[in-house]
């Protein structure tokens, strides 16, 4: 076991950390909440700068126009993305952390030259087409059909929790191409263009009064066989590949932002008085944050060793899901914590950082929902790790 | 640029993994816990003092010069090997003065050698209240020494040199304890530093031991969910039995991350801050030891509270530990402390 970064390790995060400084100061603030067109550009140039200084894709392989740096420099790249409070992936998450390294394990030669380049560029933003009205949990029920007719798919059927689909180019879509055979046996993943007549894009409005996610009807809409990916019907083992990828490495990001979050949330303690002095005077406080700090913490630390396994083995850590399910509740217990702090002045949206930590509060719900609900989370650490019966 | 990219190729020896050698350490004490703390034969280890034969073995073994460099006569494994006995020794509910005799071979002589049984006591554990609160001494009766940790410094206390004992019961069988309203002074082999190197090893093997324990609970109850059936099914295949089990291996993974963070820093000081490492490792360890054997009570149901059955061994030694080397509450403050100096000057928010 060895934990320290060579010195080769911190020349790199000097390197980052002196470009990060001056270019998120440059990127300036995001969009007000809600204008996603906005968004997309804010998001979209950022990965545009990012690829620009050979910062994009520090985890994808050399020959697929990646970095392929080795682990140590992508944590560090991680810890100084998170300090410098670079702008939050967005609309960059599906195409970079999804569909991306999907195409990369399994996509053809034609689909990886032309997609691979646009992804990490900044020119296409990616949504997913994977749960529907019927097919939550039980994600493999699916049924939004493709039949083939000469070259095409013919694609009809409905989608739902398709995020930021309202400003995708591209979709990763799970169809089904056998009815008959077994659920996990029919399905077929398909790269969808967004942009056609069959496609129709229905923003859904949230908890926090936002439309992060779509319902995206399919009518019609056509796919060429030629952006398949991987076999026909064999598209639950391709899912499974990068689904097993989304618990484990890709909340990478997430996680170290945590710590962030903890200093914004002492930072709003330290500036509201209390009678006998301020928030951040509370022993109670104190207890719960200096527990979420040992949390994050460890939690790092499982995701640097899940991180590394993966690099390893080639397969995402088998600690994932547990990963998943502690990052989702802290993230929760963090932005509940905070809200609390503020107080009654959220009830008002009384300044800026209260208005934020009231959406951040309701948006950070949906952590325990979504990419797996913390109910299937525990059921699959249960029996996949500790052998209980299904 | 390019050429500029491609210095930063190099490959990192960073490694979260337990190495080969490491892994066999941790497989050869797991099959020597086995037979010296067998769990099936829990119950003969209450109440009583650690067997000569056993300590001898333990020497044999190199548990109490673990810490030390091999030039001093000791294993050379530092503060990880010595975490991945303590993790099997805690797994195991192993009993005797273990972890204080390991811990002061860093001050005492012959230690190693297994020449005397040493206890002792972090005045961060000590409550000094108006009545005065009686100093607790585990494994007092057994021990040959009592080191006792303050701010600044160290003293060994001969316990031949304690006045009489108070109380009764220990609240873990297998954790004799005994109380003392005063100690008296001791000699002094250590300054403030030696007393801060102690107190954050001994934190550190003391969340390896209750990270073990933490494990323990969770295999006991692992094993009782997969054989008890009701219903005609195993309890272990109802989805609100696997779910405490999925947050006993998750409370678990999360401390021992944490635990092996802090002890690699422990001996590497350049990949950390030692002290918050260990603070989070013994916080961490702490709540999943606590957690984890009250939750095996719950998953054996009616067996689990019974005296025969294992949770109540494992929930009382978490106990035992948790009250040992500061409890979690303590080090959650300073972890918060920590904050003070890390977050940026206060803006006022309501101006």
């Amino acid at each position: 076991m060895d934990l320290t970064y060579t010195d080769t390790d911190e020349a790199f995060r000097g390197q980052v950390r002196a470009w990060l400084e001056v270019a998120v100061a440059q990127h300036g603030a995001p969009p007000p909440p809600g204008d996603w067109p906005a968004r997309r550009a804010y998001d979209t140039a950022w990965q545009r700068k990012l690829h620009d200084a050979g910062y994009a894709g520090l985890h994808w392989p050399e020959a697929f126009g990646g970095r392929g740096l080795p682990v140590s420099q992508q944590l560090v790249y991680l810890e100084e993305y998170a300090r410098a409070n670079a702008p939050y992936i967005s609309v960059n998450f599906v195409g970079m952390m999804h569909a991306g390294p999907t195409l990369i394990a399994e996509g053809t030669d034609e689909q990886r030259a032309f997609h691979l380049p646009r992804i990490l560029a900044g020119q296409d933003v990616w949504c997913q087409g994977f749960s529907e009205p019927e097919a939550g949990s039980d994600l493999a029920s699916l049924r939004t059909r493709a039949v083939r007719e000469g070259d095409e798919y013919i694609v009809n059927g409905q989608k739902i929790w398709s995020t930021r689909a309202h400003v995708a180019d591209f979709c990763e879509l799970l169809v089904r191409t056998d009815a008959d055979a077994p659920k996990h046996k029919g399905i077929t993943w398909l790269i969808l263009d967004m942009h056609q007549p069959g496609v129709e894009v229905r923003p859904m409005r949230t908890i926090d009064g936002e439309s992060h996610f779509c319902e995206v009807f399919l009518t019609d809409a056509r796919v060429p066989v030629s952006n398949r990916v991987g076999a026909e019907n064999d598209g639950w083992r391709v899912t499974n590949v990068t689904l097993r990828f989304e618990r484990g490495t890709a909340f990478a990001q997430h996680i170290i932002t945590l710590r962030s979050q903890i200093r914004r949330l002492v930072n709003i303690a330290q500036g509201t008085p209390t009678e006998a002095g301020c928030a951040w005077d509370d022993i109670s406080l104190r207890k719960t944050v200096g527990r979420l700090v040992a949390n994050v913490e460890a939690l790092w630390r499982m995701t640097q060793m899940g991180i590394a396994e993966a690099e390893r083995t080639g397969l995402p850590a088998r600690s994932g899901s547990a990963v998943k399910l502690r990052y989702s509740e802290l993230t929760q217990e963090i932005a509940d914590l905070t809200l609390r702090t503020i107080g009654r002045p959220a009830l008002a949206g009384a300044t800026s950082i209260a208005s934020e930590a009231a959406r951040d509060y309701l948006w950070s719900l949906q952590y325990t929902i979504a990419a797996g609900t913390s109910q299937i989370q525990r059921n699959l650490v249960a029996e996949r790790i500790l052998g209980m019966p299904r | 640029m390019h050429d500029e990219r491609l210095e930063f190729r190099e490959l990192s020896t960073m490694d979260f993994r337990l190495d080969e050698d490491q892994i066999a350490l941790r497989d050869t004490f797991r099959g020597f816990c086995g037979q010296q703390f067998s769990l099936d034969a829990v119950a003969a280890r209450e109440a009583t003092a650690l067997g000569h034969a056993t300590w001898q073995a333990l020497t044999d073994m190199g548990v109490f010069g673990m810490l030390l460099s091999e030039a001093d006569g000791g294993f050379g494994g530092g503060a990880t090997c010595a975490a991945i006995v303590f993790e099997q020794l805690g797994a195991h509910l192993a009993t005797g003065p273990l972890l204080w005799t390991a811990a002061s071979a860093l001050v005492l002589d012959d230690v190693a050698e297994g020449a005397s049984r040493i206890t002792g006591i972090d005045s961060v554990d000590v409550r000094v209240g108006p009545a005065g609160a009686p100093f607790v001494v585990e494994h007092a009766a057994e021990s040959d020494t009592v080191l006792v940790l303050s701010t600044d410094g160290v003293a060994a206390v001969a316990t031949a040199a304690l006045t009489e004992a108070i109380g009764g019961e220990p609240l873990d069988p297998l954790t004799p304890a005994l109380a003392y309203a005063s100690l008296p002074q001791g000699t002094r082999v250590g300054n403030a530093d030696v007393a801060a190197r102690l107190r954050t090893i001994g934190t550190v093997l003391a969340a390896a031991q209750l990270v073990g324990t933490a494990q323990g609970a969770l295999d006991v109850a692992t094993q009782y969910a997969l054989q008890r059936h009701q219903f005609g099914v195993p309890i272990g295949s109802f989805q609100a039995v696997k779910h405490i089990l999925a947050d006993m291996y998750g409370r678990v993974e999360l401390a021992r991350a944490a635990m092996y963070a802090a002890a690699a820093i422990f001996d590497d000081p350049r990949a950390g801050n030692v002290s918050h490492a260990a603070s989070s490792a013994k916080l961490l360890a702490g709540d999943a030891g606590l957690a984890n054997s009250r939750a095996a009570v719950q998953v054996l149901g009616g067996m689990g509270f019974t005296w025969e059955m294992l949770p109540h061994y494992f929930l009382k030694r978490a106990w035992t530990l948790e009250q040992s080397f500061g409890t979690s509450d303590t080090h959650a403050l300073s972890l918060s402390r920590a904050l003070d100096a890390d977050v940026e000057p206060t803006v006022a928010l309501w101006t």
